[in-house]
């Protein structure tokens, strides 16, 4: 092989190479998604968040976080009041509170579940693995109020005071908007979203459950 | 502009004396709280003069000591921080808001507890209701005691001028009220009210002189339970009250005497003894309608049960169950000027039979009244009638009656009232011409003359002159 041509040889190698570095550097094309935001019109909203959510998305798996999630019991609440969770996912219930407390989820939640009475600084866990609302109780302090929802796609927002809420990385696709509240009947409105675009959904006339 | 009640309103650069139109339904300040009650015989005395004297003012006397009910409960000012004027329209009148909110057993209606300011404390989280019945179904109660003073003070002048004294001062009634809800579906409401003793006289069928003495001291007391069968029945329209029922709809619908803005009663219901006692109550009550039913006790004489029957219908306004004054997302809607506004009109229609006991006062009443409320002006008018079932005497009341916001803490009213009765000397005729002044929301001086243009009992005894012609000025207030 003549000097010339090793030459161009090892340049076209090293260009080559050079390519394949880069190019694995560079990530793949990104999957091209939507934001849905709008807002939930309601006085209800300046007392209790409520939560707005992808009803179901195919096609797709979406796995548990490994990280555990908390909720705290402490001054006799319990925090988060209102905790959406991906279907799987383990939640650690502590108590942080300066006297004994129960966490129970009543007949007719997506989860029933007592993990019986235990005391401060005790940690007691539980996984969530059916779809829908677990209303939190305690049997020591019955009036505590919590919920956990169990959804099924990480694509969901609590609304702030003025009931406004935004949803992001949202496949494109039609799906169905849900907003829940624990003092309002659930509704639903169909919404498309497109790759790079932001879809507005406004939420009126809920009615108290 | 010169201020002509300068002890009634402080002078304010900021607050000059025209309408007010309020920005949201929902502010703050203290509450007012009126009742009115008779004070002919507050002092205990007895009145000198004839046997027909006594009969002539044997009802007005009785009924003079029966405190009226309340219907303005500082506690409600304080438990929403919001002032009277959200619910009264000078006190005790209820606004349509007002009404409605105490048909819904003291909540406002769409969604009280968003405007609750003073937490109720609670007795079991909603959720508690699917635990059912392995756990006590859940509800709340009041966080500070509901609890308010009332106080009404009298000066009166005898215009007749035949008792011993023409003036006086008096303490008419002191009150201590507390009402309030009892989670979602309980109201109750409790009353221990205080007034000068009396006695009184009545002159029977067979001559006899029968007394009744009334220590001052009267207690009510009910409890209700709202939504009966909700799912089947629907919401409002079926309640149920234990208690001293009736105090509060025990009237012509319309004119109640809870909810007038004068000191004097209506005649009405001193003349055919229209007054509640201990028994049980449904009532229901939808956008344009309502009713009450009861049984209750009677004079224990007799093993039968006093009953009644109440119903309303009204066209325009704000509905009873508050409907058409909540915004699209669900707050409370403001009216644009006058909280008192309330364009509408209502008819009513009341039956009460009592069964006589051995004192034979069985009576049998039937009624009907109607209010017209356009802007500023409301008039109402109602008639109803009265028989004795011993006796057989009837009677026969009708009253026409107009009242007037010129400012929202001026309101001057006039009521004309009529009674015929068969009872001989029986009929009387007056006029109630006075005004309600608003000092403060909480504190409310009526100016107010009763005079008679026909009072045949007393006319019967002094020769023509009505001596219960009077005069009063009356200071309420509450907190």
């Amino acid at each position: 092989m003549k000097k010339n041509d090793r030459i161009g040889n090892w340049i076209i190698f090293l260009f080559t190479a050079a390519a394949l570095l880069a190019g694995s550097a560079i990530p793949a094309f990104p999957e091209a998604t939507g934001i849905i935001n709008g807002v939930v019109k309601t006085p209800w909203v300046k007392r209790y968040e409520a939560l707005v959510y992808v009803e179901r998305v195919e096609g797709k798996a979406f796995p548990a976080p490994k990280e555990k999630v908390f909720v705290s019991q402490k001054n006799l609440v319990f925090k988060p009041r209102l905790l959406p969770v991906l279907k799987g996912t383990t939640v650690d219930f502590t108590n942080d509170d300066t006297t004994i407390h129960n966490v129970f989820a009543p007949p007719g939640s997506a989860k029933p579940f007592n993990l019986g009475t235990y005391g401060v600084g005790v940690t007691k866990t539980e996984t969530f693995d059916a779809l829908g609302e677990v209303p939190l109780l305690c049997n020591v302090h019955a009036e505590m109020a919590g919920f956990i929802i169990v959804l099924q796609n990480p694509f969901y927002a609590l609304t702030d005071k003025a009931g406004n809420f935004e949803i992001k990385g949202v496949p494109p696709g039609t799906y169905k908007l849900k907003v829940w509240h624990e003092k309002l009947r659930e509704v639903t409105q169909n919404v498309t979203v497109e790759a790079g675009k932001s879809v507005s959904v406004e939420f009126t006339g809920l009615k108290n459950r | 502009m010169i201020n002509p009640f300068p002890l009634l309103i402080p002078d304010s650069p900021e607050r000059p004396l025209e309408k007010a139109s309020r920005e949201t339904a929902i502010g703050t300040g203290g509450d007012g709280l009126e009742r009115s009650g008779k004070s002919v015989w507050r002092e205990g005395e007895m009145r000198k003069g004839t046997l027909w004297g006594m009969i002539g003012v044997m009802s007005l006397l009785v009924l003079a000591t029966v405190s009226d009910k309340a219907e303005a409960i500082p506690a409600f000012a304080r438990k929403y921080k919001t002032a009277c004027i959200t619910c009264h329209a000078t006190f005790p009148r209820l606004t349509a808001l007002g009404e409605a909110f105490r048909l819904n057993g003291y909540r406002l209606p769409g969604g009280d507890e968003l405007y609750v300011k003073d937490p109720p404390v609670s007795m079991g989280a909603e959720a508690y209701k699917q635990v059912f019945p392995d756990a006590v179904w859940p509800s709340d109660i009041p966080g500070m005691p509901p609890l308010s003073i009332r106080i009404k003070t009298d000066y009166d002048y005898d215009v007749g001028g035949t008792r011993a004294s023409r003036t006086n001062f008096g303490i008419d009634e002191a009150a201590l009220l507390g009402a309030g809800s009892l989670g979602e579906n309980m109201a109750f409401f409790v009353e221990i009210a205080h007034h000068e003793p009396a006695l009184s006289a009545t002159l029977n069928s067979d001559n006899t002189i029968s007394t009744n003495f009334d220590s001052g001291t009267e207690f009510v007391g009910w409890l209700m339970w709202k939504d009966l069968f909700k799912k089947a029945l629907g919401e409002h329209h079926l309640n149920l009250r234990l208690g001293t029922t009736g105090k509060q709809d025990l009237a012509l619908p319309n004119t109640r005497g809870e909810s007038r803005i004068t000191v004097e009663h209506y005649l009405y219901e001193d003349e055919l003894e229209i007054e509640s006692s201990v028994g049980v109550e449904l009532n229901g009550f939808g956008s344009q309608w309502r009713y009450n039913v009861g049984v209750l006790n009677g004079d224990g004489a007799s093993s039968k049960k006093n009953h009644f029957a109440a119903a309303s219908f009204k066209i325009g306004g704000l509905g009873y169950d508050g409907s058409g004054g909540t915004t699209e997302e669900g707050g409370l809607k403001t009216p644009p000027t006058g909280y008192w506004r309330d364009d509408s009109i209502r008819i009513g229609a009341l039956y009460y039979k009592t069964y006589s006991g051995s004192e034979g006062f069985g009576f049998d009443r039937v009624g009907a009244d109607v209010r017209v409320n356009y802007k500023d002006l409301s008039v109402a008018g109602g008639f109803i009638t009265g028989k004795n079932d011993e006796t057989k005497e009837k009677k026969d009341v009708w009253f026409a009656e107009a009242e007037y916001f010129v400012f929202p803490w001026m309101q001057p009213y006039v009521r004309y009232e009529h009674l015929t009765s068969d009872a001989a000397n029986g009929d009387k005729s007056r006029f109630v011409v006075g005004a309600a002044l608003l000092a403060r929301a909480n504190v409310k001086f009526n100016l107010e003359g009763r005079f008679y243009t026909k009072n045949e009992p007393i006319e019967a005894t002094t020769g023509g002159k009505s001596n219960e012609d009077r005069i009063v000025v009356r200071l309420d207030y509450a907190f």
